[in-house]
């Protein structure tokens, strides 16, 4: 009795630990696809993954809503260690050189150049999905929605300052003249209001006003830094300008987001990707986007956003791709945007439509799809990019704007991290 | 037979602990010697991943971090534990209350927790500017000034943790005879007085545990820095584990991470190992 027990227990973990697979019918094909909107799993089985499983008998999908943060490190540990967490995978720009450079996925230009055209897409955002970061590279996920940095502004305090609402025409000049009238420094904190919020190194925000003015952050083949370029310093300095000369800005706050300090009402505007857009849905006040104002060199917009990938181990990559052309080509209906958490899609029917147009958060969303005819988008995603922008750009960039250093200086501590980081990335690709 | 039972009982854990423990502990020992991004094979480089680290600023900005905030936190948490163990003892009504109040901290998750004091430490609208301005004060910036951040985190996690450490030295002030007391009292001695010569001796013991797993802990601080400030203003809140993280698993730089954490291995071992030397100086055995 004593040894059936023991063996009992031995076994009971291991009973407990063995899964199940799921069952298909012969002939079908099983894929799985990962996702990281989990507030919209819901719509995703039944606006995306049901009509395609009608639509393609053979194919039975399995989805997975895993939580964003979680999301995130799982796979990029799996991509790390060659592993999968299935067969298409939704991927976010920021991490997903990390993602091409180990080939997690397989490149779909072959099945896109097939299947799909240009004329149909926002191909300005394709570079990011790209191994490489570059034009010339192959086409890692099929991109599905983009997002750009957007001139979020509270329209109550623009009303109550009297000035006019921000438009395409608007330069960094008028967003300063903006900024001034919408400042207040009133004694009482609760009343004090600021004319802009800056992003202080998180790329949200400031890689769009350096590129906008004239400077860059990476030389153009994004093998050095371009931090000490005087045209570099010259835009940092008026963007630290806004805190510690002109006061329109309040010192960075590494506590809080910024679409947090947003949702105060105490600023006037905020410089952000567009995706704050979701966090402003329950805001107290009344507000709106803009495009980004116009700098020296025009309007330069980081581009960014989500895309699908097929990952390598995948047994049906022509389903999957089935899967992958059926998302990224969902035709317009109410509420489909929502799938993709409000950002624009990058399907210009669905972009166009008033479904993406009108719906929820409301806002001037023509303003940022109008981006595209006049704006022009870059990258600034290197292997080991997180590694010189949290140990260098952050912290330094935090330093600038707070007065603690001086530009000249802080740009040379983040020049010195940026060509150490690239450096050691070339020796050990 | 009663031992190979025995042994089949043990398998399970025995296994968990090679797969989980030892495996993973002697792999980084080998990985800090490689250069190894995930899903790549490691490459064997020597002493660079060390070699550099030393050479580092930022790890040594990182390890001045840590040690600061492990000198800001230790003393006052157990201070703050002691005090609350020495309040709580008291045989009052209501007290069953003041212990669920204290021990709370402890068992809310430190996300939220730590979400709610970057609210609470917000120069603009935060509670604790908005208190300390009835007494005059203008509070400073706690999370974006470099010189207050670290020791807000701390302030914070000695709010988070004093519970714990609270019920340790409630059991040691229990495990006290009442009769030295209550010979002290009929000799005339004070209250400050049998506190310093009766009560701190005999919880010395706990105290000195107290001590260690409090230091140790101190180290390893992680969720504040991650949640409330990523590690700014600066870099003046980075320490050893979250630099650890970032470097694993936002770099990918594993190799690296490895050299690191045995560098932390090392500096908790010294420290501790100190301790445990000063330990005959001060904790009274009976």
């Amino acid at each position: 009795m004593r040894y059936f027990s023991t063996v009992l227990v031995l076994a009971l973990p291991l009973l407990f630990g063995c899964g199940h697979e799921q069952s298909v019918a012969p002939g079908t094909v099983h894929l799985k696809l990962v996702h990281f909107y989990l507030d919209q799993k819901d719509a995703w089985q039944h606006d995306v993954v049901d009509p395609f499983m009608k639509a393609h008998p053979k194919i039975d999908v399995e989805v997975e809503a895993i939580p964003y943060g979680l999301y995130t490190a799982k796979i990029e540990s799996a991509a790390a260690s060659g592993s999968s967490i299935g067969d298409v995978v939704v991927i976010d720009d920021w991490f997903g050189q990390e993602l091409f450079q180990r080939n997690y996925t397989i490149p779909l230009d072959s099945f896109f150049h097939r299947d799909l055209n240009d004329s149909d897409f926002f191909t300005q955002f394709f570079t990011v999905w790209r191994k490489g970061n570059v034009a010339t590279g192959p086409l890692m996920a099929m991109p599905a929605s983009g997002g750009v940095t957007a001139l979020f502004y509270n329209k109550d305090l623009f009303d109550k300052a009297g000035v006019k609402y921000p438009d395409s025409t608007w330069t960094y000049a008028d967003l300063l003249n903006a900024a001034r009238k919408l400042t207040n420094n009133d004694a009482d904190p609760a009343k004090k209001t600021w004319g802009i919020l800056l992003d202080d190194g998180n790329f949200t925000g400031i890689d769009t006003y350096i590129y906008s003015n004239g400077g860059k952050i990476l030389t153009d083949d994004k093998m050095h830094s371009a931090m000490m370029e005087p045209a570099t310093l010259a835009a940092m300095q008026s963007y630290v300008d806004l805190v510690q000369k002109e006061h329109v800005a309040p010192p960075p706050d590494p506590s809080q987001m910024l679409e947090q300090q947003f949702l105060l009402g105490h600023a006037g505007m905020m410089l952000h990707i567009d995706y704050a857009k979701t966090a402003l849905a329950h805001a107290t006040f009344r507000w709106d986007v803009a495009a980004p104002p116009r700098g020296s060199a025009g309007l330069m917009d980081r581009q960014n956003g989500q895309a699908f990938g097929i990952v390598r181990t995948c047994p049906e990559p022509d389903s999957a791709w089935e899967l992958i052309k059926w998302i990224v080509t969902l035709p317009p209906k109410r509420g489909i945007n929502r799938l993709f958490s409000s950002a624009m899609p990058l399907y210009k029917p669905l972009a166009y439509s008033s479904d993406f147009l009108d719906g929820a958060p409301k806002c001037n969303r023509r303003s940022l799809l109008d981006i595209n005819n006049y704006g022009h988008l870059f990258t600034l995603i290197t292997p080991g990019w997180q590694e010189w922008r949290d140990h260098g750009f952050i912290p330094n960039m935090q330093d600038m704007l707070a007065g603690r250093t001086s530009v000249h200086d802080g740009c040379a501590a983040i020049d010195k991290m940026i060509n150490e980081v690239l450096a050691r990335n070339r020796t050990n690709p | 037979m009663k031992s190979r039972a025995a042994y089949l009982y043990l398998l399970p854990i025995l296994i968990g602990l090679t797969v989980f423990t030892v495996g993973p502990v002697l792999a980084s020992l080998g990985l800090s010697f490689t250069h190894y991004e995930m899903g790549e094979a490691p490459k064997f480089i020597g002493i660079a991943n060390y070699s550099e680290l030393l050479h580092s600023d930022l790890f040594w900005r990182v390890v001045q971090n840590t040690c600061y905030y492990v000198i800001l936190y230790v003393p006052v948490s157990i201070i703050a534990s002691l005090s609350l163990a020495l309040l709580i003892e008291k045989r009052v009504s209501g007290i069953g209350f003041f212990r669920t109040v204290y021990f709370l901290p402890v068992v809310t998750s430190i996300v939220a927790a730590a979400i709610i004091w970057s609210w609470v430490y917000n120069s603009d609208v935060g509670l604790l500017n908005y208190l300390l301005s009835f007494i005059g004060i203008d509070g400073p910036k706690w999370l974006q000034d470099p010189h207050w951040a670290l020791p807000a985190i701390a302030m914070m996690s000695v709010w988070k943790n004093a519970g714990y450490n609270m019920m340790i030295f409630l059991a040691g002030l229990s495990s006290i005879p009442k009769d030295y007391h209550e010979a002290a009292r009929l000799d005339g001695s004070g209250a400050w007085n049998r506190f310093r010569h009766i009560t701190l001796p005999l919880l010395s013991p706990v105290t000195f545990f107290v001590l260690v797993v409090t230091t140790i802990g101190a180290f390893q601080v992680f969720e504040q820095t991650f949640v409330m400030t990523n590690g700014g203003p600066g870099v003046s809140t980075l320490t050893l584990s979250y630099y650890i993280w970032q470097m694993a698993f936002k770099f990918f730089n594993l190799g690296g991470a490895s050299a690191v954490g045995y560098v932390f291995f090392v500096l908790v071992l010294a420290v501790t190992a100190l301790q445990f030397l000063a330990r005959r100086r001060w904790v009274f055995q009976q």
